[in-house]
This record gives C-alpha cells, structure tokens and sequence, in this order.
C-alpha cells in the first residue's frame, strides 16, 4: 500500500515536472528581434525581386541564389525585373 | 469505486504504460529519433537556401505533426493489437480497473513521446536552423500539435482493433510512412501533381498540417473549420470502426464500478 502510496506520489511529480520543462523551453525559445529592438532603418536603394526562371539563362544572375532580393537592380542593366 | 480511488487507478495505469513503452526500445527509439533526424537532416542540413529561405520553418510545423503521429499510431495500434494477442487485454479485462483508465493511459503516453519530440524540434529549430516565431505562435503551434494525439489515436485504436499483434506493425508502418509522405510532412505537398495533391484531402495527417502550417503563415489557404470538421468527423469514424471490431473479437466490458 504505501508502495502504491510512493508510485502515484512519483506519478504526479514526474507530470508536474514534465509539464514545468515543456512550458520552460516553450518560454526560453528565440522570438524575432523586431520584438526586442526598436525597428532599425531600412537601407535605401533600388530593389528587385529576381524571376527565378532567368537565373539559368541570364549570365549577370547566375551568382545569385533562388529567391533572394537583389539590392540597386541597376547593376544589372540586362535583365528585366 | 470512489473519485479518490479512480483517480490512483488511472495514474498508476498511466505510469506503468509510459514505463512498459519507455523500456522497449524498438519503440521508443524510432518515434523519438525520427522525427529529430530527418528535421536535422532535411530542415538544417539540406537548407541550401541560406537563413532567408522559410524551409526550417515550414518543416518544424510539418515534422512536429510526423513526431506526434508516431506514437499515437504505434503505441494505440500495434499496442493494442499485441496486447490483445499475448493476453494482456484479458487480463486486464479480470481486473476491476475501469477500461476508461486503459485507453487514457495510452493517450497519455502518446501525449508524453509527442510532446518530448515537439520540445526537442523546437530547441533545434530554434538554436540550429534559427529558426524564431512571436512567443504566442509557439505556444499556440505546440497547442495544435499536441492536440493532434486525438484523431491519431483514434486512428491507432481503429487500426489496433482489427489487426492482429502480428502483422500490427506492418500495417501501421503501411499507413503511417504513405500518409506521412502524401500529407507533405516530409516535403512541401505542393512539389506532388495535382493527382497526389487531391489525395491528401482525405488524410488526417494533411488536416492537421494546415493547422499547425496555418499558426506560421504557410498553410494553403483553406478555412480552419474546414480542417477542424474534417478532423473531428474522421476522428468519429475511426471510433465507430474501432467499436465495430472490439464487437467483433468480443469486445471490452465497460464497467460502471
């Protein structure tokens, strides 16, 4: 009896304790840091979003990864955004 | 039996089934360490795209649905089908323990294996992929994942109530790693044809990825209520399909002590 007493005792810490840590790390994650710090200033210039299809053809783009916001699109004069 | 008394049965049941999968290892390990490696491998490893691509992001939320999953598909359906062959329904069956505090404590366990794997992915995602989210879409993405265990029992309990203890495994592994594919937990479901992409519809595994995709922003844009009635009304099917075969291999006594 006071095994079973010593188990369901055991039981109930070992969920408190499992519910604490899930709630702990769920705490203790990374949030964006716009949450943290005031907004900093956006860089000025000229931006373009790449069609991707042209990265295989155009010879000015083939540096450039899938995706990513090309700053002063002026660099490059042969290809249209 | 007292509230007091019922209380200690289904604790005591709950321990003792977190305990019986925790030492066997060809559970355990597989449902924890999956879902951990394959987000490494596919969600850190292979993010060619840099820090700006979304991937980490997209795969936290679809691999914390393969990581609930999991348990709630092995440990209800194979569980259950094993335990009934070797005898241990029965003789759980003689006991006076209500049957409500059996099925708790598998939902509990799975609860338990879905929510350490859903910790670890976040940890990872967060200090290895960088992945960072608004304090509340945490919260509320291990919400949605974690309530993900009850259709998946459910699921699990109809496939355990019909299957033998031998071939269990199998069929939930014919289930589970199809669905799992099919459903985009693995790869984004839009890279499929449009054929694969109308069979997701039916998957409950899809559903709860549109949630849980749905909390960061990258869901399809289908209706939360759509996904919810799918859900609860595929939930209500598998209980009726796990009724009609605990009747047909004759069935658990409910008792109302």
């Amino acid at each position: 009896m006071k095994r079973t007493r010593n188990l369901i005792g055991r039981s109930f810490s070992g969920f408190g304790a499992g519910i604490v840590v899930f709630i702990g790390i769920i705490l203790t994650l990374p949030v964006p840091s716009t949450l943290l710090s005031p907004t900093e200033d956006v860089p000025q210039g000229s931006f373009a979003v790449i069609d991707v299809t042209e990265l295989s053809s155009n010879p000015h783009l083939r540096h450039l990864s899938m995706g990513y916001v090309v700053q002063n699109a002026s660099a490059y004069p042969n290809t249209t955004f | 039996m007292t509230l007091d008394r019922r209380i200690r049965v289904y604790l005591l049941e709950a321990h003792f089934q977190f305990i019986d999968v925790l030492r066997e290892p060809l559970f355990s390990i597989p449902v924890l360490a999956f879902p951990l490696v394959f987000y490494l491998f596919f969600g850190v490893i292979l993010n060619f795209g840099g820090t700006s691509m979304p991937m980490p992001t997209y795969l936290l939320a679809t691999y914390g649905v393969f990581g609930i999953l999991g348990p709630a598909l092995f440990n209800f359906g194979a569980g259950l089908a094993t335990e009934r062959d070797t005898g241990v329904l029965l003789l759980k069956q003689t006991t006076p323990m209500p049957v409500g505090a059996y099925f708790s404590a598998k939902i509990t366990t799975a609860l338990i294996f879905g929510a350490t794997v859903v910790s670890a992915l976040f940890l990872i995602a967060a200090y290895t992929a960088g992945v960072t989210l608004h304090p509340w879409q945490w919260i509320a993405l291990a919400g949605v994942l974690l309530a993900g265990v009850v259709p998946f029992c459910a699921l699990g309990l109809a496939i355990g109530a019909w299957v033998k203890g031998r071939s269990a495994v199998a069929i939930v592994n014919l289930i589970f790693l199809p669905m799992s594919m099919l459903s985009g937990l693995w790869i984004p479901i839009y890279v499929f044809g449009d054929f694969m992409q109308n069979m997701a519809l039916v998957l409950p595994a899809y559903h709860h990825a549109q949630l849980a995709l749905k909390v960061i922003g990258m869901d399809s844009g289908q209706p939360i209520l759509l996904h919810v009635i799918v859900l609860a009304g595929q939930t209500f099917i598998f209980m009726i399909v796990a009724a009609l075969g605990f009747r047909r291999a004759g069935g658990f006594s409910i008792r109302k002590s």
